[in-house]
């Protein structure tokens, strides 16, 4: 995964430490540092980050006028102003120029990740990309688990953006996501798939509808479990407390499983039981 | 399950149905069902943790799905389940449900909610929780609300 190029300006050494520091691990990577106006001006020629943190107050200049000029080198430029001050003025002022994120000193990591983001995410439609970077931690634990619960290997592929709907192939579990982020994981599979899944899981004995879907209610609280761990795991710092809502679970055919709000990727396991799929979604706009 | 988790969400549908535009609010039968909730057509799954944990199937025919979004659009014509009824039967049940959570604190109860899942499909069935679930038979503006409640 590609990380996005982002310049800080600000003219204290300590607040260009503090966001690098709050990128680390993150999808996003510092490109340069510019102390001034000029500097940031200069940098932002050179390097064409995807997006700038700008500070208000610039030895050379007033950092609007800086985001004026940015503006005039690349209109499409995604701004973060990170500031001791954010008043109405202010964020009118910036939104004439087209400044997208105001945010006030001290921020949170979460809370500069996630507005980060969101003005990448305004560009276009999608998982944006802490979405993407979690996403990894759930498709870890689908393939681990696939191996460990069931003993198969597994071929793996990836649909990305998926959109708001999923259709299911007969055996659809959901588990809900709740917490600072929402979102869900389903896990599905066509009915004569989750009969012999089951029976792997269960050491090969023959599985019952019950059976059936007890164990792979289990395989996907398990899976979205591990996912959720990980990212409350690396994000302990900022709280993030994400939870899970207990498995339900939906038996029919051609069912479209919907949430207008939700944006979805898709990963297949070619089995030798056959395929099984995850659905991984996550609320727009938090 | 416990059937004092049935006012908070009796309580929460009757505070919120008005603020949409339905006049009438009616409370129809609690029964238990077992195992599975069979779809009436459209059906919104929406999972809550914490001190509660389980999941809500708001089960409605997909007549009632298209009545029901349209009197929330303020009347306007709604004759496919397109993706403006799905997103305000999707924000309905997230109203009612959040609601609901709220409700749930006057019980000493934190609750949390996930987004809302809806499905769509012919003939299939949720299975909620592990044992038993109240279904709740609500009737707004004539249109029949059912809730299935399945709390651990």
């Amino acid at each position: 995964m590609e990380k996005k190029k982002v310049l800080i300006v600000d003219d204290s050494p300590f607040s260009q430490r503090i966001i690098k520091d709050a990128l680390k691990g993150s999808a996003f990577e510092v490109c340069a540092a510019a102390d001034t106006g000029t500097l940031a001006i200069e940098e932002f020629r050179k390097q064409r980050p995807d997006l700038v943190t700008m500070d208000m107050t610039l030895p050379d200049m007033d950092g609007l006028d800086c985001c004026n000029e940015l503006k005039k080198i690349d209109p499409d430029v995604n701004i973060v102003v990170l500031s001791a001050m954010r008043d109405q003025k202010l964020i009118a002022r910036g939104t004439m120029i087209g400044v997208k994120e105001f945010l006030q000193k001290p921020v949170k990591r979460e809370e500069l990740l996630s507005a980060m983001e969101k003005v990448l995410h305004q560009e276009g439609e999608g998982l944006c990309l802490v979405d993407r970077e979690w996403l990894g931690y759930f498709d870890a634990a689908f393939r681990k688990n696939i191996k460990d619960m069931a003993g198969l290997e597994s071929t793996i592929s990836v649909q990305t953006d998926v959109g708001t709907k999923f259709i299911s192939h007969g055996l659809a579990i959901i588990v809900g996501l709740t917490g600072t982020t929402q979102g869900r994981v389903i896990v599905d599979m066509a009915t004569d798939v989750a009969e012999r899944f089951a029976s792997k899981m269960l050491g090969g004995d023959a599985a019952s509808e019950d059976d059936q879907m007890n164990s792979v209610a289990e395989f996907a609280n398990i899976i979205a479990g591990h996912g959720v761990s990980r990212i409350n795991n690396i994000n302990s710092q900022n709280d993030m407390d994400m939870r899970l809502t207990p498995p339900s679970i939906l038996l029919g055919e051609n069912l479209s499983i919907i949430n207008p709000k939700l944006s979805s990727c898709t990963i297949t396991a070619e089995t030798s039981v056959g395929l099984i799929h995850m659905n991984v979604g996550f609320v727009r706009g938090r | 399950m416990d059937a004092r988790y049935v006012n908070p969400f009796i309580d929460a549908i009757t505070h919120i149905m008005p603020q949409l535009g339905f006049q009438n609010v009616v409370r129809g039968g609690v029964k238990t069902g077992d195992q599975f909730v069979e779809s009436k057509g459209v059906t919104i799954l929406v999972g809550l943790t914490d001190d509660a944990r389980g999941n809500v199937a708001y089960n409605m025919t997909e007549e009632a799905a298209m009545k029901i979004a349209s009197i929330m659009m303020m009347g306007m014509p709604v004759t496919q389940m397109d993706e403006m009824a799905q997103s305000a039967i999707s924000e309905l049940t997230n109203m009612v449900t959040g609601n609901a959570a709220t409700n749930f604190e006057s019980l000493d109860m934190k609750v949390d909610i996930s987004p809302p899942s809806l499905v769509v499909g012919q003939k299939f069935r949720a299975k909620l929780s592990n044992g038993k679930f109240l279904i709740i038979e609500m009737v707004v503006d004539g249109i029949v609300l059912e809730l299935n409640v399945g709390i651990d």
